[in-house]
């Protein structure tokens, strides 16, 4: 299996940074573990409460800081593009362009491989990386609620929070997935940078479209942060059918754009 | 697949490909053709962005947008669509791309895997000590010869058919130069496999090369065998005179008698010239009269010009059809 070759090969290459990232991400949970206080926060969201709506939109819309769910979605989850989905965003845009910008690409294309188990096979590093840093973090913040101290008398839904990470996952994967579009067809600067503006755009449309004029309210449907909203389980405890259809539209955003990677690559010359 | 003429490795009829850009089309390859026998050592040349690597990159499917057709082993291939076909291809590329982290063997290792063959691995470190390559140390601490070592160890480490060699010899030493040119012999007489080598090194082309093919911006100038070649070329004759009177003599009868001979270095008592080959009897006729071999030529010797002089011919006649091109413009 060739794309099984291709996978592998990157992976291996790129295990360490994987794992540095997660234990990044572990020591991240560890600290916002350690600094939960719900005395404390339940004063802190009183503050919060008299802020403008805009700042608490930014802050990832509603808000329990009194537990540790609401703390941890506020801290970390609504946050998450910016703690992981800018280095995978990073990592995407460069993935194609680098190999190609380096020649190592004639030798393996050279070979009796098709261009999409090449593509696929790419791709599956950055699904495997992001899966395993989302699986570390899970596994840490499990820990945590089992052993830290200041949150044995939290009332935890542990499916709740593996819902909530598993959002996180198709959210950073639909983003990473874009910026893996523009590689297969655009040199690194212009991958990384459209990608880049892509994302700010989605967050200020996500984030901010109640603020837009009534008439273009919808533009919110294009955004993926639209999508993404871990609160609605951990802090509402409403897994209805609206999340079920977020992460099916997370999903399927990403398998198409996947797909329009492949088309796209497989029409392209590789240059020399 | 279409069965052809088993006896051909290759064959290319017509093909094309335009390079776009925002501000220009470019015809990197304009409707070539030719064909490379089984078993044969075959050499492609011309200078830079002639289209020697778009040829070979158009057959290896890496460019999208070529016409023309392309055969190989016997099958009528699409490079765009089969892949089945590269099975029996080796290859190595021009600018040749490695990953900095893997040494030789892992990268053999992970190229052979892209393949639906087998491999003998020990076959690559027989080559590798002939080659004096390290196979443990990683491609960033090797030199660019080494690195080029590693290459051509993932184009010999299995028994293809065909090998598609681009600049092989880039950045190796004389001696290993030599030693490659052995190795791809010996595996040639071992396997009967096909050797396409593209270059603009001439020399190497000559002394390993059985036919050759010579393309200029884009088009094809001229295919023979090489022998064939210099016996079309330009022929050269070595004089040497007792004296520099009898050779300035020599000279005022060459240029009135032959004034489409050249002269290509010259001495006090020595001279080289170049002559069309239609030529050779005259000048044979006149070194022989007895006023210019026994009272002044004290030696002559004849040869067949260079590839390299042939190559540069072809050139020169481009250079000065584009200048003769500018002055009708004027």
């Amino acid at each position: 299996m060739k794309v099984h070759t291709i996978a592998l090969i990157e992976i291996k290459k790129n295990f360490k940074s994987v794992l540095k990232v997660s234990f990044f991400m572990g020591a991240f949970i560890l600290m916002i573990t350690a600094i939960f206080d719900p005395d404390s926060f339940s004063e802190l969201e009183g503050y919060m409460d008299t802020m403008p709506p805009l700042v608490m939109e930014m802050m990832g819309g509603a808000m329990d800081l009194g537990t540790f769910g609401g703390f941890f979605t506020i801290e970390f989850l609504s946050m998450i593009w910016i703690w992981l989905g800018i280095y995978f965003i990073l990592q995407a845009g460069q993935d194609i362009p680098s190999t190609i910008e380096n020649k190592t690409i004639d030798l393996i294309l050279s070979k009796p491989l098709k261009r999409w188990e090449f593509v696929i096979g790419r791709y599956m590093r950055f699904l495997f990386s992001i899966f395993f840093v989302i699986f570390f973090m899970l596994m840490v913040t499990f820990l945590m609620i089992a052993v830290a101290p200041n949150l044995q008398d939290q009332v935890i839904n542990l499916a709740e929070f593996f819902w909530g990470l598993t959002w996180a996952f198709l959210f950073i994967v639909s983003l990473t997935t874009t910026s893996f579009f523009f590689s297969v067809f655009l040199n690194r600067k212009k991958a990384t940078g459209i990608a880049f503006g892509i994302l700010v755009l989605f967050f200020v449309i996500g984030t901010f479209y109640s603020f837009f004029d009534d008439r273009i309210q919808d533009i919110k449907y294009l955004s993926l942060f639209f999508y993404y909203d871990p609160s609605r389980i951990i802090v509402s405890h409403n897994f209805d059918e609206t999340v079920i259809r977020d992460f099916l539209i997370l999903f399927g955003y990403s398998v198409i754009l996947l797909f329009a990677s492949i088309i796209v690559f497989n029409k392209r010359d590789i240059p020399v | 697949m279409e069965e052809m003429e088993v006896k051909e490795a290759i064959r290319v009829d017509h093909m094309v490909k335009y390079y776009r850009t925002r501000k220009k089309v470019v015809k990197a390859v304009d409707d070539i053709s030719f064909s490379v026998l089984k078993g044969e050592r075959f050499g492609f040349l011309g200078p830079n962005g002639a289209g020697k690597t778009t040829t070979i990159r158009g057959i290896l499917g890496l460019l999208r947008g070529i016409t023309g057709e392309i055969s190989l082993l016997g099958k009528k291939i699409n490079p765009n669509k089969d892949t089945t076909y590269r099975n029996h291809i080796g290859y190595i590329p021009g600018e040749l791309g490695l990953d900095p982290e893997l040494n030789a063997i892992q990268i053999c290792k992970y190229l052979s895997k892209l393949y639906d063959i087998s491999f003998n691995l020990d076959e690559i470190l027989k080559i590798a000590e002939r080659l004096k390559l390290d196979v443990i140390r990683p491609i960033q601490v090797l030199s660019k010869g080494n690195k080029q070592k590693v290459g051509i160890l993932t184009a010999l480490m299995g028994d293809f058919e065909l090998l598609i060699l681009d600049e092989p010899t880039a950045g190796l030493d004389p001696l290993i130069q030599a030693e490659f040119f052995e190795i791809l012999k010996e595996k040639q007489a071992r396997s009967n496999c096909t050797i396409f080598i593209c270059s603009h090194i001439l020399s190497e082309i000559e002394k390993n090369c059985h036919r050759v093919a010579i393309i200029r911006e884009g088009k094809i100038v001229e295919i023979s065998d090489i022998s064939e070649l210099k016996e079309k070329g330009l022929k050269s004759f070595q004089l040497e005179f007792t004296t520099n009177k009898g050779l300035q003599d020599f000279l005022i009868y060459l240029q009135n008698e032959c004034p489409s001979a050249t002269i290509k270095s010259q001495s006090a008592n020595s001279v080289e010239i170049l002559i069309p080959p239609e030529k050779k009897r005259f000048l044979l006729h006149a070194v022989s009269e007895k006023e210019w071999a026994g009272e002044y030529i004290k030696d002559f010797n004849v040869n067949n010009s260079s590839l390299e002089e042939i190559f540069m011919k072809y050139y020169d006649e481009e250079e000065k059809n584009i200048e003769n091109m500018e002055e009708e413009s004027k």
